[in-house]
């Protein structure tokens, strides 16, 4: 019986809810060589779903699944690359026009082309290589345009988020925004952390490679953040034609923006990156599984439930009736309706993000320092949810918010006594007598010792309070005349 | 990165190093390190203790943040900014700048290699000057704030505090010029320049220069503990004292306001102090600000450090002040040095084929000469040592061999070396390098050019090795060891020439000093 139900916490984990969507025709376009035969496009929920289980199964090689296994590929100049005419802006300011790299694509000294896959090595015909790549050029372009569509109000929206902060009209910020600082040398843009006027480019990678990256099994695409190098593979491109609408490489597109995500605030985590770089893709209409279920999403799952009432464990309680042994049976009434009711709050959500994000990047450090006081990364969707919704969680909103007004004084005391503890341990330092060091000693140590040697020694004097209080007496006995 | 949804639950970290770091791997758990509590599980353990249900709980959560991080005016919510303090604010900053120190500098090769491999480094350069930008301009409303504190100017309720402390946009951003250095001022002494009260009564100055001040370790070679760089310690400040004189005779010389001026290379103080300090005479304190920051580097002009200070202050305490010395001296450490590269190269080098010793050969026909004047008008400043030839393995007599006969240079005594601590290497002449000696020593004890030689045949002979030609030694030595600098030299002629023409470093030598007769040498 323990077995049972632990097998049965892992389907649950392992799905969500679905409802049935009317189911896209297939396209008539020609596909690459690399898709299982009879892939179809649909955006119903359980066909996606079920589609996409099945195509993961006929191409688990191509998933990357296999694991304790130490395979590493050497992609190089014998690599089949085209430079296309798409424009890409996304690692810096240099404009590049992108290049396709099909990793293990290798034209032999016959002429012949031949493919190295995770499984196999075939030859194709110079007609099967041109699909592959005009495929791939097309998605690349449906995907950049699909983000910028999204994007394109973000820096107006973002001024405005800011004037309003500063008390001035966005006209006024704008105006100066290319100014140069005459002290840094650097623009009054920069110095406010604004964002410039989002381009299509800003989403093309420099380098979209078309390959695997083995040692990051289940993975479906990559980005090395400022680099303008995405990695796509072949089961992510079928996945993004199951879904009508890309969704994989639009997400690594965002994350290659590093106009949006510059790789030392990845580093701070100033930010939940994943959640940022999951919209609009897991918001998007054809895109039946992941808002549900992705772990990406989930707190935006946790505003959805307090905020818009959809109960998110409660319908996957409803739709997966059993577990015939790796066969998941589904109860796919319950399942449509749910999922009727997911495509309204996911449509609330997409447009409600622009604004949530616009605010974001309208003083990122402000929202990074933020989400460091609270220890939560996503700080900007929580208050921005709390400013522009009433909860409804309760059963309603009247339900809710008779709640709320009950117990206001009560909510506002919990919330204050919790922010003022939050994020705050973590500021004392690893030296426990750190706080009675005077600042000025505090500074120079930190200026004479490389960040290395301060570890170091902020190591070595934890283990040993003791002679941290010495040195800290001699310190002060050695210390500028007249301070106190 | 993306992983299917129902994947995710497959681990990623397996064999995870920095790359994936580089890579997009943030999970909230990652972010937030357990030693910090958590708003959400602080406020949600108070809710479930206050008997709130789950969803209760959650309700009550999501809207918490409209009262806390809101405010309404002119009959809009606006979001309350100034809740967070500007030091949280600076102190993100700082750990920014430390990740993009630690990205760009050349001790992890993992995240050069990165930088370096994409080219990446000029816009992460650019980044960092702007994030050093932001971060002057939120520290110096920090310490603005803290000034104020200091001189009394902010009131002690907690609410008004918090306020005042908190971040300010239009504060950090548009009301201070950081091209004017004003930020900082009392009244009192803005009133006596005005009215040209406020007069020089104290200046000062010290200076030091110091070319080998300490060693540091070769930031191009991070990998070998031993490379070493010698830094210089140059210090040059003024230092200039003012009082309000309203009265020609003042109740006493305490200084009202002092101001430390760093003076570079060129000789021209900086245009804005390094140190300033506002004193409150009647309340024996005062404000030190201090700008560790030197002209042309960023953050210059504005400050760093605000500190109290208590007692009276004069330009000779301060300039006597080893800490405020070595703070307003403090050398930035980015270490931006890439790291040396080893040239990648072959030789295949068999034994027997190559020559047996070493030598730089002189490019000039008229050789390597000591390039010191090390002997006395009489050439009489020398002792006399002796060098023994090693005992053939194979060989059973006993019998001693001078290898070499030394004149060890003096300074004039016996016990202090010559001016580069030259010493002359000679050949024994005929009859006397043979095999063939029971003893030999120098009487040094009497004289340090008197030696004694017993033979095989069982006769001993004296022998005074004086300057000019005997019959002991040849005229010219064969070698010659002495130092330049820190470094010791050998220079060799071959058997048939009188020209040395070879030239190699040696290390000291570890035999006895100048005129020390301890250890027999044996070479």
């Amino acid at each position: 019986m323990r077995k049972l139900r632990k097998s049965l916490i892992a389907v649950i984990l392992l799905l969500i809810a679905f409802t049935v969507e009317a189911e896209a025709g297939a396209s008539k376009k020609e596909l690459p060589f690399y898709f299982p035969e009879g892939v179809i496009q649909t955006v119903e929920p359980v066909k996606q779903l079920q589609e996409f289980m099945r195509y993961r199964a006929a191409m688990q090689y191509q998933a990357q699944v296999m694991r304790g296994d130490s395979r590493r590929l050497i992609p190089g100049s014998d690599s089949i690359a085209v430079i296309t005419d798409i424009e890409s802006t996304s690692s810096g300011n240099e404009t590049v026009k992108m290049k396709l790299v099909l990793d293990h694509f290798v034209r032999l000294s016959d002429g012949r082309i031949r493919v190295t896959m995770l499984d196999k090595q075939i030859i194709i015909t110079q007609h099967q290589l041109d699909v592959v790549k005009k495929d791939l050029i097309q998605v690349a372009e449906e995907s950049a345009d699909y983000n910028y569509q999204y994007y394109k109000d973000l820096a107006d929206l973002a001024y405005e988020a800011r004037a309003k902060s500063f008390g001035i009209t966005k006209e006024e910020l704008v105006k100066h925004l290319d100014d140069v600082d005459p002290v840094s040398g650097v623009t009054v843009r920069e110095i406010n952390s604004l964002p410039d006027t989002v381009k299509k480019s800003d989403f093309v990678p420099k380098e979209l490679h078309f390959g695997y990256n083995t040692e990051l099994p289940g993975i479906l695409g990559v980005c090395w953040l400022n680099s303008g190098i995405i990695y796509y593979n072949p089961l992510a491109r079928v996945r993004d034609y199951l879904t009508s609408k890309p969704n994989v490489l639009p997400h690594e597109m965002i994350h290659n923006n590093s106009h949006f995500q510059f790789v030392f605030v990845i580093l701070s985590q100033a930010f939940d990156a994943e959640l940022m770089a999951s919209i609009p893709e897991m918001l998007e209409e054809g895109n039946k599984t992941d808002f549900s279920n992705h772990g990406y999403a989930e707190n935006l799952r946790e505003l959805a439930y307090i905020f818009f009432g959809i109960d998110f464990d409660q319908i996957r309680k409803e739709i997966i009736k059993y577990d015939l042994a790796g066969n998941i049976v589904l109860n796919e009434e319950k399942y449509n309706e749910h999922f009727r009711k997911v495509e309204l709050v996911k449509q609330e959500l997409r447009k409600f993000c622009k604004k949530i994000i616009a605010e974001y990047y309208s003083n990122p450090i402000w929202w990074s320092a933020f989400n460091d006081k609270l220890g939560d990364s996503s700080s900007v969707f929580r208050v921005m949810m709390a400013i522009y919704y009433d909860p409804t969680i309760l059963g309603s909103r009247d339900e809710t918010m008779k709640f709320i007004q009950l117990h206001e004084d009560e909510i506002q005391g919990m919330a204050e006594k919790a922010y003022k503890i939050s994020g705050e341990a973590e500021a004392k330092g690893e030296i426990p007598e750190v706080n009675k060091i005077p600042k000025m000693f505090l500074a120079q140590f930190e200026n004479i010792f490389t960040k290395a040697e301060q570890k170091n020694i902020r190591e070595y004097y934890s283990q040993r309070p003791d002679e941290l209080k010495e040195l800290i007496k001699s310190a002060k006995r050695a210390g500028p005349d007249g301070l106190a | 990165m993306v992983l299917p949804s129902f994947l995710e639950f497959l681990k990623l970290g397996e064999g995870a190093n920095m790359k994936i770091k580089i890579f997009l791997i943030v999970s909230t758990a990652i972010c937030f390190s357990a030693c910090a509590p958590t708003y959400r599980d602080t406020y949600l353990k108070d809710a479930q203790d206050k008997g709130f249900n789950k969803k209760q709980q959650l309700a009550s959560y999501g809207y918490s943040f409209r009262p806390l991080f809101t405010e309404e005016s002119s009959g809009t919510v606006k979001i309350a900014y100034w809740r967070l303090s500007k030091t949280r604010v600076r102190e993100k900053l700082d750990s920014l700048l430390e990740d993009m120190d630690s990205i760009l500098s050349y001790t992890d090769e993992g995240n050069y290699r990165y930088v370096d491999a994409w080219g990446l480094r000029p816009q992460l350069e650019h980044k960092e000057k702007a994030l050093e930008a932001i971060r002057a301009r939120v520290r110096l409303a920090e310490l603005q704030d803290q000034f104020n504190s200091l001189i009394g100017e902010i009131p002690r309720n907690e609410k008004i505090r918090e306020r005042v402390f908190g971040y300010d946009d239009r504060k950090i951003f548009f009301e201070n010029d950081l091209t004017k250095n004003d930020h900082f001022s009392l009244n009192a002494i803005e009133s006596a320049k005005k009215d040209g009260t406020l007069k020089l009564i104290e200046e000062a100055r010290a200076s030091l220069k110091r070319q080998f001040d300490r060693k540091e370790q070769n930031p191009a070679n991070r990998e070998d503990e031993n490379d070493f760089v010698w830094k210089l310690k140059a210090v040059d400040l003024q230092v200039k004292s003012y009082k309000i004189l309203d009265n020609e005779k003042p109740d006493n010389n305490n200084a009202d306001y002092i101001e430390m001026y760093r003076i570079p290379s060129e000789s021209k103080p900086e245009i804005w102090p390094a140190v300033r300090i506002f004193m409150f005479n009647d309340r024996n304190k005062g404000v030190m600000i201090i700008d560790v920051d030197k002209k042309g580097e960023s953050g210059h002009g504005i400050p760093d450090l605000i500190e109290p200070t208590t007692g009276q202050i004069d330009a000779k305490s301060l300039l006597k002040n080893d800490a405020l010395m070595a703070l307003v001296y403090t050398e930035k450490k980015k270490n931006r040095t890439p790291p040396k590269q080893n040239p990648v190269f072959v030789e295949i080098a068999r034994v027997g084929e190559g020559p047996k010793e070493y030598w730089e050969i002189a490019k000039d026909k008229n050789g390597w000469t000591v390039p010191i004047e090390y002997k006395n008008p009489q050439q009489s400043n020398y002792n006399i040592k002796l060098v023994f030839a090693k005992v053939p393995p194979k060989e059973e007599d006993l019998y001693y061999q001078i290898k070499y006969v030394k004149k060890e240079w003096t300074f004039g005594g016996t016990t202090e070396p010559s001016i580069g601590g030259v010493v002359e290497y000679y050949r024994s002449k005929p009859p006397y390098g043979r095999r063939n000696l029971v003893e030999a020593r120098v009487l040094h004890q009497e004289n340090t050019k008197k030696v004694s030689l017993g033979f095989e045949n069982g006769t001993q002979e004296i022998i005074q090795v004086l300057p000019g030609q005997n019959k002991f030694i040849e005229d010219k030595p064969v070698m010659i060891d002495y130092s330049v600098g820190q470094k010791r030299w050998r220079i060799k002629r071959d058997e048939n020439s009188s020209v040395f023409m070879k030239k190699r470093e040696i290390l000291p030598s570890g035999k006895d000093s100048t005129g020390i007769y301890n250890e027999m040498e044996i070479e």
